[in-house]
């Protein structure tokens, strides 16, 4: 369990990163999954499923992440912006930051999908897996979320 | 066959991801390592840390008596929490950017600790006070006296709070709001520092699966013939009182005790995740930076722990907000 984990370390602070947007909380979340799987490792006898489910824990560390800061905002607390956004000093590409901000302002569940489709390349069982839906559920959500995209980058798809 | 739209999103996401420089992720701590409180993982990471590290209590020579080891639920209900805000200092620098709270920060937090459920008392202390109490603390240790200033303290917020509030969550929501640096709840530091266990240090065994580079690639259990040389070979280590061997399911049973409030841990733990270990006091004025590394070098010892040294970097991180200090 730890071998894998320290395999896939940079892996999954990356994709952390790409959803939470900053460095030190994508580790954080990385960190606080790796502590819940390791104490559920007991249950995780089938190690070829252990990915799976700690992506899922990474996954649900974001969710809960950008909730907080949900509220911190509804509190009006100054939040820090992600990484790659227009305010903050670390500027990609206008082309990219485009897309990244329109993928920022779809659902979560369909901005989900498309982040472990186009950044991790899983297929359609390792996506459903990793947010806990069906197999069905995650081929349309990535569907919707294209339509939804292009339609936001107002492009035909 | 890609869309000219699903190759854009692939591309953006790569940039974003890899406008990440794997040179600056911090390393992940196993549980084969010491622990480090640091920042959020201070909770998470002493859970478990716990299975290794944390709250024994094997009282050396016959009959192994014992102590409880249970955090009782009036400590952790009167103990506070600690709100650290930002700092400039470096070990800050990773969620504060070096920079020091802002006055509209400081009163943001103070308004949302205020606002928040469950929370019935909210007291700010500053750099002075803090100061002034580890000065007292720490009382003729000039060794750590002279590694720290004021300034290396930051100012914080004490929250006391409801016996059924959630202090797990109120933690990580504060962790979200700007010009926080660190949240602690003191009730871990309380049932750790109580502990006589505090004396002890622990040479833990390799077991299989351990993550320790001492146990080699191939990590095997510490044979029987490996535990009889490691034993006799303590006993022959200088300033040594006493040595006790703790077994496998002594270890569960203290490990349940402690945790005792998370049956998600305690059900997911079994016998055979402990490991065995030898616990061992030293006398006062020996030389435990010594001990402890004859002890790693004995064949099946996995790890060593100090748990002094664990204690004092706790109190130090969770009394005064000092992160990742360097005492031992």
């Amino acid at each position: 369990m730890a071998s894998l984990f320290a395999e896939h370390h940079t892996g999954l602070v990356r994709l952390a990163y790409v959803m939470v947007g900053d460095r030190q909380t994508a580790e954080d979340v990385v960190q606080d999954a790796f502590a819940r799987t390791h104490a559920g490792r007991g249950r995780l006898r089938d190690t070829s499923r252990a990915l799976a489910y700690i992506r899922s824990a990474v996954l649900n560390g974001c969710r809960s992440v950008l909730r907080r800061r949900l509220t911190a905002l509804r509190r009006t607390v100054p939040y820090q912006p992600p990484a790659w956004s227009a305010e903050s000093a670390v500027l990609l590409s206008e082309e990219r930051r485009e897309v990244l901000l329109a993928l920022r302002a779809l659902p979560r569940r369909q901005r989900e999908a498309l982040t472990l489709r186009y950044y991790l390349d899983l297929s359609d069982q390792e996506i459903a897996e990793t947010m806990g839906v069906g197999a069905s559920t995650a081929r349309s959500t990535i569907a919707r979320g294209l339509v939804a995209l292009a339609r936001a980058l107002g492009e035909e798809s | 066959m890609n869309s000219p739209l699903e190759d854009r999103l692939r591309d953006a996401l790569k940039e974003a991801g890899s406008s990440l420089d794997p040179a600056v992720i911090g390393p992940l701590r196993t549980p084969g390592r010491r622990p480090v409180p640091r920042g959020f993982r201070y909770v998470a990471a002493a859970a478990v840390a716990g299975a290794v590290a944390v709250l024994w209590l094997g009282v050396p020579g016959a009959g192994g008596q014992r102590v409880a080891t249970a955090p009782d639920a009036a400590a952790v209900e009167g103990a506070e929490l600690a709100v650290f805000l930002c700092s400039p200092s470096e070990a800050y620098r990773p969620t504060c950017g070096g920079r020091d709270v802002t006055g509209a920060q400081r009163q943001a937090v103070e308004s949302y600790l205020r606002g928040r459920p469950g929370v019935t008392q909210v007291r700010f202390v500053n750099r002075e006070e803090s100061y002034r109490r580890f000065r007292q603390e720490y009382a003729g240790q000039e060794r750590i006296l002279n590694r720290y200033t004021a300034a290396d303290l930051p100012e914080s917020y004490r929250v006391r709070v409801k016996p059924n509030a959630d202090r797990q969550r109120l933690l990580e929501e504060v962790r979200g709001l700007q010009g926080v640096g660190l949240s602690v709840d003191l009730a871990t530091l309380s049932s750790a520092s109580r502990q006589r266990a505090g004396e002890e240090l622990s040479a833990f065994l390799c077991m299989s699966g351990s993550t320790s580079s001492a146990c080699g690639k191939k990590p095997r259990a510490a044979t029987p013939a490996q535990k009889k040389a490691a034993l006799a070979a303590i006993k022959e280590l200088p300033g040594i009182v006493s040595v006790y061997f703790e077994s496998r399911q002594e270890a569960f049973d203290d490990f349940r005790d402690a945790y005792a409030e998370n049956k998600t841990l305690t059900d997911a733990t079994r016998v055979e995740d402990m490991p065995e270990s030898f616990r061992i006091i030293l006398r006062e004025g020996a030389d435990r930076k010594k001990v402890a590394e004859a002890l790693e070098r004995l064949p099946g010892v996995a790890m060593v722990i100090d748990q002094r040294c664990l204690n004092q970097t706790f109190i130090l991180t969770a009394e005064y907000g000092i992160r990742e200090p360097k005492v031992c």
